[in-house]
């Protein structure tokens, strides 16, 4: 039920009930009132009939004693009393109970103005008149009696009624009283009802709100959350309320997700380029030197020596490049058989380097010196110690969308925990750069950045796990194995590129 | 969540006390607009049902009261108001005065007591002119215009205390009599009664008073009797209270061989008999009375012109009727 609902229900209802009350009360006092109204106007009546029988045949013998157009008069208008006082009382009504005495009264007053008219009739002969008065008078007698006897009557019958009516009313205004108490509780518990229901839930968004603005402990906004959660899920507004709040906690807690591995990736682009920037100076003054020795070379007939340098300087430029910016893989690969001629020149035919590229997969982008360094570790690490027979194979083959490129030795191979190490995802620069310090001393030889600084460009390159896949045993021999897709999504950078010219 | 329940409970618990509670109220102004609705006057329209008035000639008496009960019935089952008036103690004077007051009140039907009075009669004469039918009751009022009369053939009960008083008493000996007044049913009684005692020469009724149909009148007179005739074989009471009265003068002066005879069931009459204080009471079957006149009164307003007598006839009432009658409440039951 939505708050507004709740109200809508709740006010008009208790509204309703307290006014079918005060209804019911009036009611009743009215129809009360009126019993007794009726009661006073009915036992008037009767004495009202009473005084109009008494007048009547008081001017019936005032005219009788002194026949006379006047008192003549007077009489009509007293007997027309005494009709009409009768005919008011047949108008009143009577209860039930004394309908039949009721009616007998009337019939005496009817009696009594035929009488005096009777007898007014023989006002001519006094004797005559005189008897018929008595008989009126007689009458008029019997109306005096009747008309107490109704009076007692009337009151026997109401008193009872009338006393149990007023014993019911008590009983009701107890009972009103206790009504109005509870529904005064009843209202009061019913705002406090409704009152909670809006202040509890906003309480609980507000402390919601204090803990995400304030970055609280993750389990205090756990908390927090997991009440919000209960509340939402009430149909009110608040707990749409709720559940929007909710909602965007969710999103913001996303988008602070993705916001952070964005960083660390560029992060990671900036201390690449640190890096670079350190050692630009070096390959500058190295790469014109090597020029000057490759000429000289040539101009002393060491034609193979000069093409080393030339391979040597290839790579030196190579490696200037700009580290964010993606190459093609024929690019790479190039790059892979400059470096691969110099390592041949130093080890001769100890070592066999084959290739086997599939061309369809070469317009594919990666990070630059990403196929180079496994190249290198392979050089290196796998089959350094091998005295003869040591194999590189460099393949590329097309799958699907992607683009395969495995790299294979048949040296040393790693153990399991070297395996793992390699393939860890999270990157700590700190760590990273102590073991490559480490790994400096003991490999002696450069190992570029290292095949671990590979993977992770490529995962965060590529934005998928499966990038990188190592297959090695001790003894064994390694396969680095990357994949990469043919087509290349550009993602913003919006790292300020350094021009390392 | 049990913050709630208790909420939800509260508030539950508060409505149902509330509703309940306003129920109780509701009940209460409905008994209150029942008990005004008794107040509230008939409207005075349609057609009134016959009012028939029963002027009996004492009230509170047993006799008078079972007639009253069974013209009672009778108009309840026709659908007439009856309107039962009397005087407070033996009055013919208030009796006149009451039929002149229910002639006055136009009644549609009039039960009276004859009381073999002309002033009556013409009372009963007046009220049959002006369109009231008149049905006389326990009492007969002849040579008036009265429609009919409904009650005991009081020749004939006289004559059956006669025989029951010859079957106690033999066909010898003095009898004192008792009669409640002058009216003409006690007067047709003992006339009855006087033509059975003359047929045995050995019987004698040695003296007649009246006792205005009071027990305390009736002891009274017995005692005087019995004192003024110590020889007396059996004193024979007319109206309801005088076997009653004799039986308790017999008991005060030790006059155990006194026969009592009585009339009618009033009081302890049965207990009597049952002890042998009252040798044998004669009942008229009052509540019939008063139920056959209210046929009456219905079946000449029907327009059904009724025959002029109705005797209801007597039950004797013995100790040996008593046992095949039981302890019943009372002989005269109404059909």
């Amino acid at each position: 039920m939505t708050i507004r609902a709740r109200l809508l229900i709740v006010i008009p209802l208790l509204v309703l009930a307290a006014n079918a009350m005060i209804f019911f009360l009036f009611r009743s006092s009215t129809l009360v009132q009126g019993g007794y109204d009726r009661m006073l106007n009915r036992i008037l009546a009767y004495k009202q009939a009473v005084q109009a029988s008494d007048q009547s045949l008081q001017s019936l013998y005032d005219y009788l004693l002194d026949p006379g157009p006047e008192l003549k008069a007077e009489m009509t208008r007293r007997s027309d009393a005494l009709r009409r006082s009768g005919e008011s009382l047949r108008q009143l009504g009577q209860p039930p109970a004394i309908v039949p005495q009721a009616t007998g009264y009337m019939h005496l007053i009817d009696t009594l103005a035929d009488q005096e008219r009777y007898a007014a009739e023989a006002s001519a002969t006094p004797k005559e008149a005189l008897e018929r008065y008595e008989s009126a008078e007689k009458t008029a007698d019997f109306i005096r009696e009747e008309g107490q006897r109704l009076v007692d009557i009337d009151l026997g019958v109401d008193q009872p009624i009338l006393r149990e009516i007023q014993q019911e009313n008590k009983r009701m205004t107890r009972l009103g009283i206790a009504v109005v108490a509870v529904q005064t509780a009843l209202g009061v518990c019913l705002a406090l009802w409704v009152s909670r229901s809006v202040t509890e839930p906003v309480g609980r968004l507000v402390r919601l709100a204090r803990h995400v603005s304030e970055g609280g402990t993750p389990k205090e906004l756990y908390g927090a959350q997991a009440q919000a959660e209960a509340q939402a899920r009430a149909k009110d507004e608040l707990g749409i309320l709720t559940e929007a709040f909710l909602q965007m906690i969710a999103s913001l807690n996303e988008a602070a997700v993705r916001d952070k591995e964005r960083l660390e990736r560029e992060r990671f682009v900036k201390e690449l380029e640190l890096r670079a920037l350190q050692g630009q100076i070096q390959p500058h003054f190295l790469f014109n030197s090597l020029n000057v020795l490759s000429k000289l070379a040539l101009l002393e007939g060491a034609e193979r020596t000069s093409d080393l340098i030339v391979s040597m300087s290839r790579l030196i430029r190579y490696r200037l490049r700009k580290l964010d910016e993606p190459v093609t893989l024929r690019d790479e690969l190039d790059h892979v058989r400059e470096y691969a001629a110099i390592q041949q020149a130093r080890f001769g035919s100890l070592v066999r380097f084959e290739t086997k590229i599939d061309e369809a997969a070469l317009t594919a982008k990666l990070p630059a010196l990403t196929v180079q360094p496994l190249v290198e570790n392979a050089f290196v690490h796998g089959i350094a110690d091998m005295e003869a027979g040591a194999e590189i194979r460099l393949a590329v083959v097309r799958e699907g969308s992607d683009a395969v490129i495995e790299v294979s030795d048949n040296g040393a191979g790693m153990d399991e925990a070297t395996r793992r190490a390699l393939l860890r995802l999270d990157y700590e620069p700190a760590e990273a750069s102590r073991e490559e310090e480490k790994r400096s001393e003991s490999a002696s030889m450069s190992a570029g950045l290292g095949t671990r600084n590979v993977f992770r460009r490529l995962q965060l390159f590529t934005g998928r796990s499966d990038a990188v896949e190592i297959r090695s045993a001790p003894g064994q021999g390694t396969t680095f194995k990357i994949r990469i897709p043919m087509t290349f999504k550009e993602e913003p950078v919006d790292v300020p590129l350094v021009d390392r010219g | 969540m049990n913050h709630h329940r208790i909420w939800n409970g509260g508030i539950l618990l508060l409505s149902l006390l509330f509703a309940a509670l306003f129920a109780v109220f509701a009940e209460s102004v409905q008994h209150t607009r029942e008990l005004t609705s008794l107040l509230r006057p008939e409207p005075a329209s349609g057609e009134r049902p016959p009012r028939v008035a029963l002027i009996s000639q004492v009230q509170n008496n047993p006799f008078w009261q079972s007639v009253e009960e069974g013209a009672a019935s009778a108009s309840k089952r026709f659908g007439m108001d009856l309107e039962s008036m009397g005087p407070t103690r033996i009055d013919p004077e208030e009796q006149a005065r009451l039929l002149e007051k229910a002639i006055a009140e136009r009644f549609d039907a009039l039960l009276v007591q004859g009381q073999n009075n002309p002033a009556y009669a013409r009372l009963i004469d007046e009220a049959a002119a002006s369109g009231i039918p008149v049905i006389t009751v326990d009492a007969d009022e002849p040579g008036s215009a009265r429609k009919a009369y409904v009650g005991t053939d009081n020749r004939a009960a006289g004559q059956r205390m006669g025989e029951l008083v010859v079957r106690r008493v033999g066909e010898s000996g003095r009898i004192g009599v008792l009669i409640g007044s002058e009216a003409s049913n006690q007067q047709l009684r003992l006339e009855g009664f006087r033509s059975v005692v003359k047929r045995y020469p050995g019987l004698t009724i040695e003296d007649v008073r009246t006792s205005n149909i009071s027990r305390l009148q009736a002891e009274e007179q017995a005692e005087d009797m019995l004192r003024e005739h110590p020889e007396l074989k059996a004193i024979v009471g007319f109206s309801a209270l005088d076997g009653l009265g004799i039986a308790e003068a017999a008991k005060h002066l030790k006059a155990d061989d006194l026969l009592v005879f009585g009339f009618d069931d009033p009081g302890e009459t049965r207990q009597e008999i049952g002890q042998g204080r009252i040798a044998a009471a004669l009942v008229q079957q009052s509540c019939r009375i008063g139920e056959q006149a209210v046929t009456l009164v219905h079946d000449y307003l029907q327009g059904r012109k009724p025959a002029e007598l109705h005797y209801t006839g007597t039950i004797v009432l013995d100790r040996a009727s008593l046992a095949t009658l039981g302890d019943g409440s009372s002989a005269e039951s109404c059909p």
